[in-house]
């Protein structure tokens, strides 16, 4: 497998980042570069109907002639362009259903009583209240709410229909698009829509130069419900926003569905009267804040254009010229509503936060190739130059105290504390590149790339770095003495080598400042101050990436069966990282990004392929398997030895072991009485009160390199995993029998860890709530088993506790095989569509995750590591047909 | 660079090769100055430190610290309401509502760990001040300002320094002394220095900024929150009781008294309100201003019924250590004692600082009866409501009404007068010298005696017996102001109040005490929790692991 996407996203937003072979690097943002025509850009801008194609140049030395952001891989998006001498309409659409694939199960009300009783060891719920709860008589006062099932309540719904009209002459090409996306959540007031116009046009002017040009643009929309003024956090700047985003708060997600995660059923969603419950933090409850008249609204609007122009004065010489230009208006109103929850309580807080952005994205290339052909030599040289640079402007205004909630721009909210705010950033990336290619009677390969690639992250001194990169083939199925083995149709040794460097950072990295907005209230009233917050490293340069790729492809029987092979290696150097929790707090201040440390992933990947057909039936089965082993080399800064051998930070990175990874406790299950703990090696380190119910954590080392008696963190924590899949593998099958088309996509990863923590893995924890699996498997001292599925039951602060440590409990499997897509078509017999005078028609229908197979904890999807704040992965089922005149 | 530029274009036609080359050349020239960016919304530091103004906003940035505003469970500075008032959770004074698990309460019911994130957080808060405060000292120099405005400045920063090493000297002992900024190697590399290092850098930047400091009575209505050589010399008086050093105490704080500019104002519940804030008794306070810098302790600590957290659950310990109106000892057998108001006949600082059961907060009624199912502040174990019977009225200004978490602009002192004449006596009594009648009535009996609360003076003379007297004087003027925890260090009586069951309000004619209780006590109060206070382990802080983990040196 290509991609490893991280997919967790609700409707329109823009999450989801793809990493291309393994993590690399912990420092810059390792995400592959999407370019659609030649123009980065990302998959979300994109009508998926207006793709030709899409590839992905994982190698050096494919991805170096696409820019100073390749270092990661390459996604190269083509649209569609007009066809010759026809004129052809599309119109396709489809209509998708979508649900969670999994959701946890919390208990009943008088289970989470009784539950509560036993983790609190105390009678807070009476014997008398827990009848109460278990009749469901009184559901006013002992209710029972699925805040969680109510909030994941609906049948998501998308719609998407694209009318697409192509055609042209030999001269002048045009595709024009329109597409409407309607997306509904799952969670109520929860949507997204976007409607897209594309027009691309290709014009021969005379007959030296070829324009190609590209209008795009797109009107969108998202909206999300919001909890109500007194449970949000009133006025958000910029930076509060980013954050938030960061921390997954601040969101419908991070409040709405954390806390439908977490408060129990015995808490009071809405009684018979209409009223609501004020919940266990008196702000209200999900089921409040959806009633409410909050709302968030976030509409975007993308416009574009990109043209090319070619220049061919000799047959010999083709010169390019490219200009980009792409405009986005990214507004946001975020209204946190007041709201009347029942007779007595009134919760009287609203305000609005209205963000008004704008980034403009501009880029000019110019390429030039001259390429030759002698006889059995085949030269190109290309060389050019290419700019880009990104403006973005933020402008906010925040309002409180509306009198309505029916009225709500910034106008009508009161003059008290309101606020405004706003700033500029801005990056440029300047580079010069050239290419030669050469091939011997397309037998030996080989390419060599140069780029000089500057950036305005960096300073002067190091503004500028030199990367290159080359590439050799042989196809030896070419050769003389393999002419005459039939049933090897190819074979194709290929090997490449390069280095890219990666900028993907923070717009101002270097310069040491004094960090604004650290006011303080003096003479009575707010005074503007500064503060040294950053320890800036006035000497960064580019982090790279060298890639190393040795391949195979082969194609056997006239290409029925085709095998390839691939081993790479990619060393990222100069990594560069905000070492904080490398560097002692008593620096007392954070860290910015520094070239420190190194990261090689290295692995292998396969693919198997097989295609046939009988008679009226074809199918086609690819197959393709991929190790990797991520590692990290050093840390530079960040190499502290600890006492156990470990060199790392000391959390979660360390020498010699990939990054995203668990440290923490090797558990023996727990002790089955007190008693037991004194033959325990004594844990009080970890855990002071150690207790029937209670984790036995193992003694892995001491000082001497061997068990010591007692378990700490310093000698006993190990690794214990890590969130990059070591394996992935997929299976794409295809079947075609006379109108019948089927599809079948699985997708699996293994050798992966996860972590449920938090409202999503403890019970109780913060006022927080029970799962089935939690109350079902718990530890129960009458009848004690080693290994329970859940320690003791115990009453937890947003602290944790002992039980809570970093452990192989809490760190578990989190492969999965997925069934990531099917598909039926039907295409209509030509008979029957001439009839109603088009020229074809199919018909669909699909699923998408439809199911996986895993271990991981009930009625959670093994892609989510969530604290709570989670939106779950969706399957969705869609019908949909296309029609082409 | 040029080489292959030029290679490159000279194999093409010269047309072309023309058309490229100004292309190229006009961009090159023209987008290399895009590749200069500069951050638009921070202080470029080079040129930063150039006016009395931009000193001003540094000096500003300093006072922060670390402080942040918004809700927070752990303390990011020492002087935010977190930092200050939760502190008592460790204490017999309150008990956090979060339960035993509660990191604050873990400081001291002897399970205190390494990773325990309130050591965390006051760690951390602690060197980001001074860090800030470090390079404010060693920019300020440079600033072409009067010389006078240039000590003044300074000398307030120091203060902010050596006030934050004192909180380090006394609760981690021995630590980094940082006074320059660091780089990470060396920040990754320092050794700890003794607690006498400690002591003796924060004495003499103590005396040294109370030298340049302006005093109390200088400080003009636009200075408000600015340190005064009042608050350098008061911390110069803790440092010296934490050292026990009462003689040298004693003159410090007779400095602070000759100089007469503050006071112990008449109305003892105002003064923690922004009604009566700027009072001089509040000698240095961490400044609060609704709006952007708001102090969220409402919605941390208001009674259910106000839509607060209840987070602060003062204790039964404090709650009895508040006397009757007369003077006297509380006995719930007196009759001057009423469980239906726990409130009557009290010290009035009783009533000042904590709801009880029936008691009214604003326009509501504090119902916290356990029998009181339908309230939202019964009292239980699992309610988002108290776990003791009593709850927080101190800093409130119960007619506020605004957003909870970021409106309210109410201060949080740091040092009052009544604490410097309570400390006073202490270093006469702890150094020996008599005690005159003279000398209580200008301390002890100031402070009990205010108008708001009125209680008989105090005329005991013999040390012995008036240590206790004092103690729990001190204890209950300032409750939840984040002396306790210090106060018991340094008395050195973890073992006595923190060891044993600690209990809440007494409902005697509750009938679902007897069942939801979780320990039934003979005077029918609350069970609250059990502490094991291990002295000799809780009365020094552990250094954070996360230190430890990239430093290993501080672990020694």
């Amino acid at each position: 497998m290509l991609l490893w996407c991280n997919v967790q996203v609700d409707p329109g937003q823009s999450g989801g980042s793809i990493s291309v072979r393994g993590v690399g690097s912990f420092g810059a943002t390792p995400d592959a570069l999407v370019l659609i025509d030649g123009i980065a850009g990302s998959m979300n801008d994109i009508n998926p109907d207006d793709i030709k194609s899409i590839s992905v140049l994982k190698d050096a030395s494919s991805a170096a002639i696409y820019g100073a952001r390749s270092a990661n891989g390459v996604i190269l998006i083509t649209t569609k362009n007009g066809a010759d001498n026809k004129f052809s309409v599309n119109y396709n659409s489809y209509v998708g259903f979508n649900a969670a694939t999994e959701l946890p199960e919390f208990v009943n009300s008088w289970e989470y009583a009784e539950m509560y009783n036993i983790a609190s060891g105390s009678n807070s719920f009476s014997a008398e209240d827990i009848a109460k709860y278990k009749s469901e008589s009184d559901l006013d006062n002992y209710p029972n709410t699925k805040f969680l099932d109510d909030l994941f309540s609906k049948n998501g719904v998308q719609t998407s229909h694209t009318l697409t009209l192509s055609g042209g002459d030999e001269k002048n090409k045009y595709y024009v698009s329109v597409g409407i996306l309607e997306q509904d959540g799952i969670v109520p007031k929860n949507s997204f829509n976007r409607y897209n116009f594309r027009m691309n046009l290709t014009n021969k002017l005379g007959d030296k130069f070829n324009l190609n040009t590209r209008f795009f643009g797109s009107v969108e929309k998202r909206e999300e419900p919001q909890v109500t003024g007194n449970k949000g956090q009133g006025y958000r700047s910029e930076t509060n926003r980013a954050t938030d985003a960061a921390n997954n708060g601040g969101s419908f997600v991070g409040d709405l569905v954390s806390n439908a995660v977490r408060y129990p059923a015995v808490v009071l969603g809405q009684d018979s009267q209409g009223n609501y419950g004020i919940g266990p933090e008196s702000g209200g409850t999900p089921v409040a804040w959806l009633a409410s008249e909050s709302y968030l609204e976030n509409p975007k609007t993308k416009a574009g254009v990109n043209v090319k122009l070619d220049y061919k004065p000799t047959d010999d010489l083709t010169f390019s010229a490219i200009g980009g230009y792409n405009f986005t208006l990214n507004e946001e109103r975020s209204y946190y509503a007041s709201q009347r929850l029942n007779e007595d309580i009134y919760l009287g807080q609203s305000y609005l936060n209205q963000y008004s952005n704008k980034e403009i994205y501009k880029t000019l290339q110019f390429t030039g190739e001259w390429s030759k052909e002698v006889g059995v030599h085949d030269f190109s040289f290309l060389g050019g130059y290419s700019f880009e640079n990104e403006e973005f402007s933020f402008f906010n205004g925040y309002r409180q105290d509306f009198a309505s909630n029916d009225y709500t721009v910034l106008d009508l909210g009161s003059a008290e504390n309101q606020q405004s705010a706003g700033f500029d950033s801005e990056w440029a990336l300047q580079s010069f590149f050239s290419r030669l290619k050469y091939s011997f009677d397309e037998r030996y390969l080989f390419e060599a790339t140069l780029r000089y690639d500057g950036s305005s992250r960096f300073p002067k001194s190091n503004k500028y770095a030199v990367f290159p990169a080359a590439a050799v083939g042989w196809r030896a199925s070419q050769e003389t003495f393999l002419e005459d083995v039939n049933w090897l149709s190819n074979l194709k040794f290929k090997a490449s080598w390069g280095i890219l460097g990666n900028q993907n950072i923070g717009n101002y990295p270097y310069q040491t400042v004094l960090a604004s907005g650290r006011d303080y209230a003096l003479g009575g009233g707010l005074s503007t101050g500064a503060a040294y917050s950053n320890y800036r490293d006035a000497n960064i340069k580019w982090e790279s990436t060298e890639t190393t790729d040795i391949g195979i492809e082969t194609g056997l029987f006239d290409g029925k069966v085709t095998f390839n092979a691939t081993y790479f290696r990619r060393n990222t150097t100069d990594v560069l990282f905000k070492p904080s929790s490398s560097v002692s707090s008593v620096l007392g201040v954070g860290i910015s990004e520094t070239n420190t440390g190194a990261v090689k992933n290295t692995g292998w990947e396969f693919d198997l392929g097989h295609r046939g057909s009988k008679g009226d039936f074809s199918y086609s089965i690819n197959g393709n398997f991929s190790v990797i082993n991520n590692e990290v080399v050093t840390m530079g800064l960040g190499n502290v030895e600890q006492p156990n051998g470990f060199v790392g930070n000391g959390s979660d990175l360390f020498i010699g072991y990939p990054m995203q990874m668990y440290y923490g406790y090797k558990t023996d299950g727990v002790f089955l009485n007190d008693g037991e703990t004194s033959s325990w090696p004594d844990q009080s380190a970890v855990n002071p009160t150690s207790q029937a119910g209670d984790f036995r954590y193992k003694d892995i080392s001491g000082p001497d390199g061997v068990p010591d008696g007692k378990v700490d963190p310093t000698y006993d924590r190990t690794y214990l995993g890590s969130r990059i899949p070591k394996y992935t593998y997929g299976a794409n099958i295809n079947l075609n029998y006379k109108n019948f088309d089927f599809s079948l996509f699985l997708q699996g990863v293994s050798g992966v860890k996860g972590m449920l923590d938090n409202y999503a893995g403890y019970a109780f924890f913060n006022l927080g709530n029970i799962q089935k699996w939690q109350m079902d498997g718990r530890f129960d001292a009458n009848n004690p088993v080693r290994n329970p599925y859940y320690p003791r039951l115990e009453v937890l602060t947003n602290s944790g506790s002992p039980n809570t440590a970093t452990s192989d409990y809490w760190v578990i499997n989190a492969g999965y095989l997925r069934v990531k897509n099917v598909q039926l078509g039907y295409n209509f017999p030509d008979s029957l569509t001439e009839l109603i005078g088009i020229d074809n028609l199919r018909m669909y229908i699909g699923a998408e995750n439809l199911h996986s197979f895993n271990s991981y904890r009930d009625g959670w999807d093994p892609e989510i590591n969530s604290s709570g704040s989670y939106y779950p992965i969706l399957t969705t089922y869609t019908f949909g047909l296309n029609l082409k005149f | 660079m040029t080489n292959f530029l030029y290679t490159y274009i000279s194999r093409v036609p010269s047309f072309s090769r023309l058309v490229v080359l100004s292309m190229t050349l006009v961009l090159f020239i023209g987008c290399d100055k895009e590749l200069e960016q500069f951050p638009s919304n921070a202080f470029a530091k080079d040129n930063f430190w150039t006016s009395e103004s931009n000193a001003n906003i540094a000096l500003t940035g300093a006072y922060r610290g670390a402080i942040e505003y918004g809700t927070q469970v752990v303390p990011s500075d020492w002087w935010t309401y977190c930092g200050i008032v939760f502190m008592e959770f460790a204490t017999d004074n309150a008990y956090d509502r979060r339960g035993d698990n509660s990191t604050q309460n873990r400081l001291t019911d002897g399970t205190l760990l390494p990773n325990n994130n309130v050591v965390n957080g006051y760690w951390k808060g602690s060197y980001k001040r001074i860090a800030i405060c470090n390079d404010f000292l060693e920019n300020i120099g440079n600033v072409e300002m009067e010389q006078s405005k240039i000590d003044r400045m300074a000398a307030e920063v120091r203060f902010l320094r050596a006030s934050t090493y004192f909180y380090i000297s006394q609760f981690w002992g021995s630590a980094p002394l940082v006074t320059k900024t660091l780089t990470p190697d060396e920040a990754n590399n320092v050794d700890k220095v003794s607690k006498a290092e400690l002591v003796s850098f924060i004495i003499s930047e103590l005396k040294a900024s109370a030298e340049d400091l302006p005093s109390f009575g200088e400080l003009s209505g636009s200075e408000e929150g600015r340190a005064s050589k009042q608050a350098a010399l008061a911390f110069l008086g803790r440092m010296y009781l934490g050292e026990q050093n009462f003689a040298e105490a004693s003159k410090v704080y007779k400095e602070i008294i000759d100089m007469g500019e503050n006071i112990i104002d008449p109305d003892y519940a105002s003064l923690f309100t922004p009604v009566n804030e700027a009072s001089s008794e509040n000698i240095f306070s961490t400044q609060y201003f609704g709006g952007q810098a708001g102090n969220s302790l409402p919605q941390h600590a208001y009674p259910a019924v106000a839509s607060g957290w209840h987070i602060v659950n003062p204790l039964g310990s404090l709650a009895d250590a508040y006397g009757f109106d007369d003077g006297t000892p509380l006995s719930y057998d007196d009759p001057k004692f009423d469980y239906t108001d726990m409130g009557a006949n009290r010290d009035p600082r009783f009533r000042y600082n904590l709801l009880w059961d029936g008691s009214s907060f604003g326009d509501k009624i504090y119902d916290c009866n356990p029998d009181s199912t339908e309230s939202l502040d019964q009292l239980t174990y699992s309610k988002q409501a108290t776990r003791t019977g009593y709850g927080l009225r101190k800093f409130f200004d119960e007619s506020f009404s605004g957003n909870l978490k970021s409106d309210y602009g109410g201060n949080v002192p740091i040092i009052r007068y009544a604490e410097v004449l309570l400390s006073y006596l202490e270093a006469e009594l702890e150094a020996g010298n008599p005690i005159t009648q003279q000398l209580l009535d200008e301390t002890i009996n100031a402070v009990r005696g205010r108008a708001s609360v009125g209680l008989p003076p105090i005329t005991e003379t013999d040390a012995a017996t008036l240590r206790p007297i004092l103690r729990n004087e001190r204890r209950i003027e300032l409750a939840f102001e984040g002396q306790r925890l210090w106060d018991i260090i340094r008395w050195d009586i973890g073992d006595e109040v923190l060891v044993g069951d600690l209990w809440g309000a007494p409902f005697p004619n509750s009938t679902l005490y007897p069942t939801t209780s979780k320990k039934i006590d003979p005077q029918s109060r609350w069970y609250v929790t059990t502490k094991n206070f291990r002295k000799g382990i809780d009365d020094i802080w552990p250094i954070p692991e996360s230190e430890v983990n990239v430093n290993p040196k501080l672990g020694n």
